[in-house]
């Protein structure tokens, strides 16, 4: 190998290595921090009972779209729930985290009675989706 | 003095063979095309799949990081999951160090930027040896390596299939491989353990597929007996290495599957239309697009046809690509080579035919650095005192630039279906467990990336297959270590990691103590009886004080990690001792792995976790005998299937819905094709209705259901659309993924089944109320 190969192949990994510390930088660097508001214990409450006063017509309407479907059903209560629970985050500013955090709390404050639930069914994916 | 064609071309060769150089083209594409996920790293991808797999990444890394454990048990997800039985985990692979060293989301860009670089330098390995040219190899390296579909996977969480990316790594470890070299085997048995190791649902099967069919083409390739015989004993000591190099991950997955099989039914297709459009159509802007998914950029393939001229060699990868098209068009295909691909064991449970545009495009790069090479060839041959007359070099000029603009274009339609990715600001970060002490919420697998950030579990839980779950797992307890007996004494956590748990014990009677997670059998405890509480974790424990540890070992992966270590060390010696030939010797040592991992059958013991076939309901699917009020029906099909009985409400339940059973025996082989139709013809002039299911209980096909035994068939159908009136319910057997025709029968009174179906009950739908009727 000539030096002007020797130089260029020199090169060569110097800008790979460049390419790689860029990566590394820029992957490091970057940041899209969370709403720095919280709930007040009196809104954690609120929003905990308002998620709960919901969930008897989410799984009312999960068990019509997935009749004798348990899995399904508990699946499609949970797409309503996080959809309901990531609207109420920015709707109050607040990360996402402190409404599931709300409903957790609201579980764990007092028996749940049926319909609600404090269960999951056990994964039962369906067979076919196409 | 050479004309400059020639000189430019041979400057260009020279530069595509110096791996600093050509690693620097290739890192510097793979920058540009990641620079939109390198941006948003850190935040938390949103879509449902990603908070899935990013979970399991989150969950392994801080079992590494905070409690200075190997991620073997994940008890944040599903209420407690085997991680390395957890097939998309991508837990046991090398890359969980970089999620360690710098965190789980910021990682992630960062391996997709290196499994870029790593699928171009693979490419153009594979290639060189192929086409003959370094430069045909590097032109169409980039093709390859920025594939749309990586960019999708990304986008939508799923790093794991990434893994595509080292396919050109074992196509070319097997060549090697069968040419005798030990470097050959020693990749294939890495890679495989890596993509293994990376959740490679797919890439693991279709990589065996193809290496399987590369191993075919060189052995084609060699000349004479004794170069074949001895390419055969290679091809046979790298499969044996592969094997055992990947037990420390095979054997945890045979054995999860094994108690939790995962039934893949439906006939999905795509059109020749959509199949051009999802390679060849460039991406929507805002990335949201099926076309452009699989995107090869279409100028740079206009050099394929040039790859005629070496029609020997372009015979085999454009066979391939026609094939991976078959294949990716489905069951819209007649015949279907996707269909009887599923036939197969483990491809079975392959759900997208699309998929298989991945090595289309491989094996069309393949063609387009043959037909670049070709060119290339060319202008060497002109004569340099014609070189000015001839238009060959104007060609090599002009597909250089046509190559140059394909880059351009797979960078574009890289970038834009990154943006597909829907980046939220990260949950923040874990709070240490003395700061909020792990315990399981009845979580959200759509959310479930907010839970880890809260160290709670998610018991809801939304895995592929059907994950060994108990149903008595809670997201409401007071404590989560409890005894079964309240009254029976006390239980107190002394120490709570995610593979080592400490609980002490009081207790004034034998009793069971319960920890608020699925059981699993590497769960072992020097105190008390470890066993199955309802599918929960439980301890048998007798009167008196205890401090129960329990520990999470488990013999598939510790014992298949053994089994993988002796392999490498295996490949170790065949390198030391016997210079890396790859002949009879290094079959026996690579037999020797899988012979310890064969004593570590027969000899360890631990209880085996057994599949519960279950209804969608939640009811048993194995009975003994159908209840008294079940309608017997006695029937038998031209198929070795008999349907017994069957359960029919009168009328829907208060909620509309009706609930139904059929009882089921198998007595033989059955086709997999073959499927159950319930019709529901209603009065004249109303929709009609079905239940069809090719499944029984959402669990076995007739083909795969036990045989000899009577299977209770649950299934639920809603009547909110329906029109009110009798219905009869129609059940038989149909060729549900074949032509669609019925198969016939006999009833129990012997004579032949009408329009081959057997009436099992009727029902009536009662008039709906005034409110609830469309206006």
């Amino acid at each position: 190998m000539g030096a002007t190969w020797r130089r260029a192949a020199h090169l060569g990994w110097l800008v790979f290595a460049l390419c790689g510390a860029a990566a590394v930088v820029r992957a490091s660097t970057a940041r899209l921090p969370p709403p720095p508001q919280r709930l007040s214990p009196t809104l954690r409450e609120q929003v905990g009972h308002a998620a709960a006063n919901q969930e008897a017509e989410w799984r009312r309407k999960a068990r019509q779209s997935f009749p004798g479907d348990h899995w399904s059903q508990d699946d499609d209560f949970g797409a309503a729930e996080r959809k309901w629970a990531v609207d109420e985050a920015h709707r109050r500013g607040v990360p996402v985290t402190e409404v599931l955090e709300a409903i957790d709390a609201e579980l764990h404050s007092r028996p749940v009675q049926p319909p609600r639930k404090a269960t999951a069914s056990p994964c039962k994916p369906r067979p076919f989706y196409d | 003095m050479m004309p400059p064609p020639r000189r430019l071309l041979r400057f260009a060769h020279r530069a595509a063979t110096l791996t600093g150089l050509r690693l620097a083209l290739f890192a510097a594409l793979a920058l540009a095309a990641s620079w939109r996920p390198l941006q948003q790293a850190g935040g938390m991808n949103d879509f449902r799949d990603a908070h899935l797999l990013h979970s399991y990444e989150d969950a392994g890394t801080r079992t590494v990081t905070h409690y200075g454990q190997l991620p073997l048990w994940n008890p944040w997800a599903c209420g407690g999951q085997y991680a390395l039985g957890s097939p998309q985990t991508r837990v046991a692979s090398p890359t969980l160090l970089v999620s360690t060293l710098m965190g789980a989301r910021p990682a992630e860009p960062l391996l997709l930027w290196a499994f870029l670089v790593l699928g171009m330098e693979g490419f153009f390995h594979y290639a060189r040896r192929r086409v003959g040219s370094a430069l045909g190899a590097l032109g169409a390296a980039p093709l390859f390596g920025l594939a749309g579909f990586t960019a999708l996977s990304w986008s939508i969480g799923w790093l794991n299939f990434a893994g595509f990316l080292l396919l050109p790594w074992l196509l070319w470890g097997t060549r090697r491989a069968a040419e005798g070299h030990l470097r050959g085997a020693v990749v294939v048995a890495g890679v495989f353990a890596l993509l293994l190791g990376f959740g490679g649902t797919y890439p693991v099967p279709m990589g065996a597929l193809f290496v399987a069919l590369e191993a075919g083409r060189t052995l084609k390739g060699l000349r004479g007996t004794a170069r074949r015989t001895s390419a055969l004993w290679a091809l046979g000591a790298t499969a044996l290495f592969t094997l055992g190099a990947c037990a420390f991950r095979l054997w945890p997955l045979v054995e999860t599957m094994r108690s939790a099989p995962r039934i893949m039914a439906g006939t999905p297709g795509n059109s020749a239309e959509e199949l051009a459009r999802m390679l060849l159509q460039l991406p929507a802007r805002s990335g949201y697009s099926d076309p452009g998914n699989f995107f090869l950029a279409p100028a740079a393939l206009a050099l394929i046809p040039l790859a005629a001229w070496a029609w020997r060699r372009a015979l085999y990868p454009a066979v391939l690509a026609a094939l991976c098209v078959w294949m990716a068009a489905g069951y819209s295909a007649t015949p279907s080579l996707f269909g009887a691909l599923r036939l197969l064991p483990v491809f079975g449970t392959l759900r997208y035919p699309e998929r298989f545009l991945v090595p289309a495009g491989f094996f069309l790069a393949e063609l387009v650095a043959l037909g670049f090479a070709v060119l290339l060839v060319r202008v060497w041959r002109v004569p340099p005192a014609r070189t000015a007359a001839s238009w060959w070099p104007t060609a090599a000029a002009v597909a250089c630039i046509v190559i140059a603009v394909g880059w351009g274009f797979q960078v574009r339609a890289f970038d834009r279906l990154s943006r597909w990715s829907q980046m939220v600001p990260s949950p923040g970060p874990i709070p240490e467990e003395a700061e909020r002490p792990f315990a399981q919420a009845r979580g959200n697998r759509w959310a479930q990336g907010y839970f880890l950030a809260l160290n709670r579990g998610s018991i809801a839980c939304g895995e592929a297959w059907p994950v060994p779950m108990s149903e008595r797992l809670r997201g409401d307890l007071p404590q989560e270590e409890y005894l079964e007996d309240a009254a029976a004494g006390t239980a107190r956590r002394v120490e709570w990691t995610p593979n080592r748990v400490t609980v002490d014990v009081t207790a004034t009677r034998p009793t069971v103590l319960l920890v608020n997670q699925n059981w699993h059998p590497g769960w072992k405890s020097a105190e008390g009886e470890v066993i199955s509480h309802q599918g929960l974790l439980g301890v048998r424990l007798a009167q008196g004080t205890h401090r129960v540890v329990l520990r999470f070992l488990p013999r598939s992966g510790i014992g298949g990690a053994g089994v993988s270590a002796l392999a490498w060390l295996g490949m170790g010696f065949v390198a030391w001792r016997l210079r890396g030939r790859l002949g009879l010797a290094a079959i026996g040592v690579a037999s020797a792995p899988l012979a310890a991992w064969g004593v570590l059958l027969v000899t360890s013991t631990e209880p085996v976790a057994r599949a519960v076939p279950l209804n969608p309901d939640g009811t048993p699917m194995f009975v003994t005998a159908p209840p008294a009020d079940a309608k017997p029906l006695g029937a038998k099909f031209d198929v070795p299937v008999e349907l017994v009985a069957a359960e029919v409400p009168p009328a829907p339940d208060a909620e509309g819905l009706i609930h139904m059973v059929l009882y089921w025996r198998v007595t033989g082989p059955v086709p997999r094709s073959v499927g159950i139709f319930v019709h529901l013809p209603g009065p004249p002039g109303s929709k009609r209705k079905n239940a069809d299911h090719p499944v029984l209980g959402g669990t076995f096909f007739l083909a795969g259901a036990p045989r000899d035994v009577l299977l209770r068939d649950a299934f639920s159908v809603s009547t909110k659309d329906w029109d009110a009136g009798e219905r009869k319910v129609l059940v038989g057997l149909w060729q549900a993924e074949g032509d669609g025709s019925r198969i016939g029968g006999r009833g129990a009174d012997g004579k032949p089944l009408a329009s081959s179906h057997v009436e099992a009950g009727t029902l009536t739908v009662p008039p709906k109320p005034q409110s609830e009727e469309k206006p």
